[in-house]
């Protein structure tokens, strides 16, 4: 038999019959009253008002709607310029592979294909057993196409120099826009250095925007993170107060199962002060630190 | 398209999806920070975090997940950070607000109710407010709550009696 509380709760969802509701008075007659008096003050409660959102709100949230698709439309991680030096680059490797497979001259028959080509500028040359008088030695490739590959190499550094450079500059400006621009940048980058790795940890851990801090903290998890990095991921947990970002810090701490967050994840968990979908993500934390 | 369907496409990255759910929630939402005692400037500023973090943490939408409980237990996280926050100034209605809601209700009887809706602990405030506002079953509020189906019906009977008390002694 279900209890008063039960009882009343399940009549005010519809989920009770008047003759399961008739029963148990007949059985508890002293609590028909008060059931009765419950049951009209929650009718008695005031119609719900539905505010009017304004027409500020309503153009903030398009326009922040914009941003994300624009942030989550996927962007070629190249230039126009990068994908020209890469396919000109694939021309020559392919250059290669012609100029090495030709029937050679007589006097240096003794090469044979296949010619195997790595982009560390050396082609090795297999040769036909005991043939030869460069057997078992590695050949050069034809000076031409290693200069084409170093200045093409060169010029990839250069591209991706001036992009960090333009990253690095974004970041120092006032505008949370164009500092979250610049984070949006730095995915172009396919490795990051130490100087863009440190830009970026700053803004995670600094920057006065949470947005922007979020932003950075999402770009610095592409990379492979040493555990130096990581230390800072943990150092920036123990130092924010912004829940949006305590969970976030939380979550790519616990997906790169870093057992130095334990101790902040603890001091999270039991400080009273913190909010407690946070505190619950702490101990959750804990739990799978500790597994 | 169920709220469910929107929110997967949102998931998955179709967010023009979100301004159907926008369009849809934006007054439920807004009309709970207003009954949770917010102040009515700052009622607008929470609904729209509600939304970018329902953009920002789209990704944990998972498969057979219900919306609405789902945005309301978001809606609360946001509730509590900012209560946290603001605990020395958060302390219920503001004067001008008091004028502006008396003019809002026609009965007397209404507006004590509400006042008095307002002086109810916020353990038993918020089962109410979700159950009777918001319309969500039990098993929802319980999900939204983290707590137990039992608990959720414990706390609408006592929540519903402390009312009574309080309203009594108003008058």
């Amino acid at each position: 038999m279900k209890n008063v509380e039960e009882l009343f709760a399940d009549y005010l969802e519809g989920k009770i019959s008047e003759k399961e509701l008739a029963g148990f008075f007949s059985e508890n007659p002293g609590s028909r009253q008060e059931f009765e008096e419950l049951k009209q003050l929650f009718e008695e409660l005031p119609e719900a008002v539905q505010p009017e959102v304004s027409g500020t709100a309503n153009d903030n949230f398009y326009a922040f709607l914009e941003g994300e698709k624009h942030k989550a439309v996927p962007h070629f991680r190249f230039s126009f310029r990068e994908v020209l030096r890469y396919a000109a680059m694939v021309l020559a490797v392919m250059g290669a592979y012609y100029f090495g497979s030709r029937k050679p001259d007589k006097e240096i028959v003794t090469v044979e294909k296949p010619v195997y080509i790595t982009l560390r500028d050396t082609i090795k040359v297999k040769e036909e057993a005991g043939a030869g008088p460069i057997a078992g030695k590695v050949a050069r490739k034809p000076p031409a196409v290693m200069e084409e590959l170093a200045q093409i190499r060169k010029e990839v550094g250069q591209i991706n120099e001036v992009q960090k450079k333009m990253i690095l500059a974004m970041l120092r400006q006032e505008s949370a826009a164009s500092r979250l621009e610049a984070i949006h940048y730095s995915y172009n980058m396919e490795v990051a250095d130490g100087v863009l790795m440190d830009a970026l940890f700053l803004a995670l851990e600094r920057d006065p925007s949470v947005n922007v801090r979020l932003a950075a903290l999402e770009a610095v998890g592409r990379f492979e993170l040493s555990p130096v990095m990581r230390e800072s991921l943990v150092l920036t947990l123990a130092e924010q107060r912004d829940p949006s970002l305590q969970m976030a810090l939380m979550a790519k701490l616990i997906e790169l199962r870093e057992v130095k967050a334990l101790p902040v994840f603890t001091g999270i968990m039991n400080n009273p002060e913190v909010s407690e979908n946070i505190r619950d993500k702490a101990e959750f934390g804990i739990k799978v630190l500790n597994m | 398209m169920t709220d469910e369907q929107a929110m997967m496409a949102v998931a998955s990255g179709d967010l023009d999806k979100a301004a159907v759910l926008y369009e849809r929630y934006k007054r439920p939402v807004l009309g709970y920070f207003y009954r949770s005692s917010v102040n009515r400037d700052t009622t607008e500023d929470l609904m729209q975090q509600v939304f970018y973090r329902i953009i920002h943490y789209r990704k944990s939408f998972a498969e057979g997940y219900v919306f609405k409980p789902w945005l309301f237990r978001i809606a609360r996280n946001v509730l509590q950070d900012f209560v946290q926050k603001n605990r020395n100034i958060f302390s219920g209605l503001d004067e001008k607000m008091e004028i502006e809601e008396e003019k809002s209700y026609d009965k007397e009887q209404e507006y004590q109710l509400k006042r008095a809706l307002e002086k109810l602990p916020q353990e038993y405030r918020e089962v109410i407010l979700l159950s009777r506002y918001e319309e969500l079953k039990y098993d929802e509020i319980a999900e939204i709550l983290q707590i137990s189906v039992s608990l959720v019906k414990v706390r609408v009977h006592r929540g519903l009696k402390i009312l009574r008390e309080i309203y009594f002694q108003m008058e």
